[in-house]
């Protein structure tokens, strides 16, 4: 073994890395993008059936005097469709050894994942909907929030990602990271589909 | 053509989504509700049922993915190399990483702070942000090359001239914020005693590390204390909120009257 300190020169002439043991990373993300999904769709389920029981009884919904606008959940969608495509373009890249569009790619998605947190926040703005005292409300704002955490989730991925490339842990021949956070990032979209359609279609 | 991992999760998935469409029979739903998710009439009993719609699609998913990857398989002549040390070697890390403890710290200020303080929010923002930061180079670097003493020093000259001033900062915020908590929470004169407590307490650490020889684990081991004694501390203090500290008061053009100094 090479016996080197801080200050020294980091020599040439050290062994190469053994290979990744591969599609760990893969199989992991998998896993956890199951637990997502499973764990998203039965809290919207709940918020289903609490939503049903409500307006079983001929009440409304929603708390007096709210209304979920349809023009920035809808934007917020397409943002989500443009942010999958992009992140499909990083991959892509990295799979050919394009590092340029790469990251031009990856700071796309990234940019797209600012937006929908960006329009979020002026979507309950613009709702201006007490998180006290109502069932609805509580609801809503777990779903939306649920949501906001694994966007941040994918993002940060993404990010580490991207700083991986950098460091040129990820190429042509070896993509896996990449990967991974794409499938993530696509969970993410799905995620936010199940939301825009539960609670901001349906209402 | 399909593999046997692909062809157990499909056959979960189908399983979960029969399921779903008996249950929301059985609990009430209509055929053309439970077939279209609820599109057009109702579904029954909507927990179970997307729970059970839930778990199909998981299923599904890895399915597909373990179809793709061919159940993870790794080709024999990627698997090892005449030394034992292929892809599928178990590789040991070369020395602790506090990377995980502290994104855990990160998460509970994260979580404490959406519920008790904004503060701690945004400490636990900094502190997962540093994490993020951290744990990439380490990761990275673990396998920059074959010989551990190399990729140490490589992740020192990497990360080493940002990681004592970003340590030192987060260190001294989470000093400042945690302490600060109890300070205001207490009454004036307990906030003089958990001053000089905490500061004696310091120095009495400092001179008794600098005293003896200890090793690095039993160092550790005291710092972490102390940061979980002043994150809990800081908790406390912010959940008990501020006493009541008076205002000055500016009075006439002569001079400065200070009204209500404390409680």
């Amino acid at each position: 073994m090479t016996d080197i300190s801080l200050y020294q020169r980091i020599p040439v002439d050290v062994p190469e890395s053994p290979p990744a043991r591969p599609r760990l990373l893969l199989i992991a993300t998998s896993l956890v993008a199951a637990a997502v999904i499973v764990g998203y769709v039965g809290l919207t389920s709940y918020y289903a059936q609490v939503r049903q029981g409500v307006l079983s009884t001929d009440q409304p919904w929603l708390p007096s005097g709210v209304t979920i606008p349809l023009t920035q959940p809808n934007f917020m969608l397409l943002t989500m469709v443009f942010s999958a495509v992009a992140m499909a373009w990083a991959l892509s890249a990295v799979r050919h050894d394009d590092r340029p569009n790469a990251f031009i790619a990856f700071a796309l998605t990234l940019m797209f994942g600012f937006a929908q947190i960006a329009q979020t926040a002026y979507l309950l703005t613009l709702m201006r909907m007490p998180a006290a005292g109502n069932p609805a409300a509580a609801l809503i704002y777990t779903m939306v929030g649920l949501q906001l955490a694994t966007m941040a989730m994918a993002m940060g991925y993404v990010v580490a990602m991207a700083l991986r490339t950098l460091g040129g842990g990820y190429s042509a021949r070896d993509y896996e990271g990449v990967l991974s956070a794409t499938v993530f990032w696509f969970t993410n979209v799905g995620v936010y589909i199940i939301l825009w359609y539960a609670v901001y279609i349906t209402k | 053509m399909f593999t046997w991992g692909s062809k157990y999760l499909f056959g979960v998935a189908g399983v979960a989504l029969l399921g779903a469409i008996v249950y929301g029979l059985v609990t009430g739903g209509g055929i053309v509700g439970v077939v279209s998710v609820g599109y057009k009439g109702g579904v029954g009993e909507h927990t179970g049922y997307g729970t059970l719609l839930g778990v199909a699609a998981a299923a599904l998913g890895l399915g597909v993915l373990n179809f793709i990857t061919r159940d993870a398989t790794v080709p024999v002549a990627e698997a090892a190399d005449d030394s034992g040390g292929g892809a599928l070697a178990i590789r040991t890390p070369h020395r602790a990483s506090f990377w995980g403890p502290l994104a855990a710290f990160g998460l509970a200020c994260l979580a404490i702070g959406v519920a008790v303080s904004q503060v701690f929010f945004i400490l636990g923002v900094a502190v997962l942000s540093i994490v993020l930061l951290e744990w990439v180079i380490l990761a990275w670097s673990d396998s920059a090359t074959g010989d551990p003493l190399v990729n140490s020093a490589i992740r020192e000259r990497v990360i080493g001239p940002l990681e004592v001033p970003l340590l030192a900062s987060l260190g001294i915020a989470v000093f400042i914020l945690g302490v600060s908590r109890v300070l205001l929470a207490v009454s004036e004169a307990g906030s003089v005693v958990v001053a000089s407590v905490v500061a004696a307490a310091i120095f009495a650490s400092c001179i008794a590390l600098a005293k003896t020889r200890v090793s690095r684990g039993v160092i550790t081991g005291v710092v972490a204390l102390g940061a979980l004694a002043v994150l809990a501390g800081g908790i406390a203090g912010a959940v008990v909120g501020e006493r009541e500290i008076g205002h000055h008061h500016e009075t006439g053009e002569t001079g400065t009257q200070v009204e209500g100094e404390g409680e």
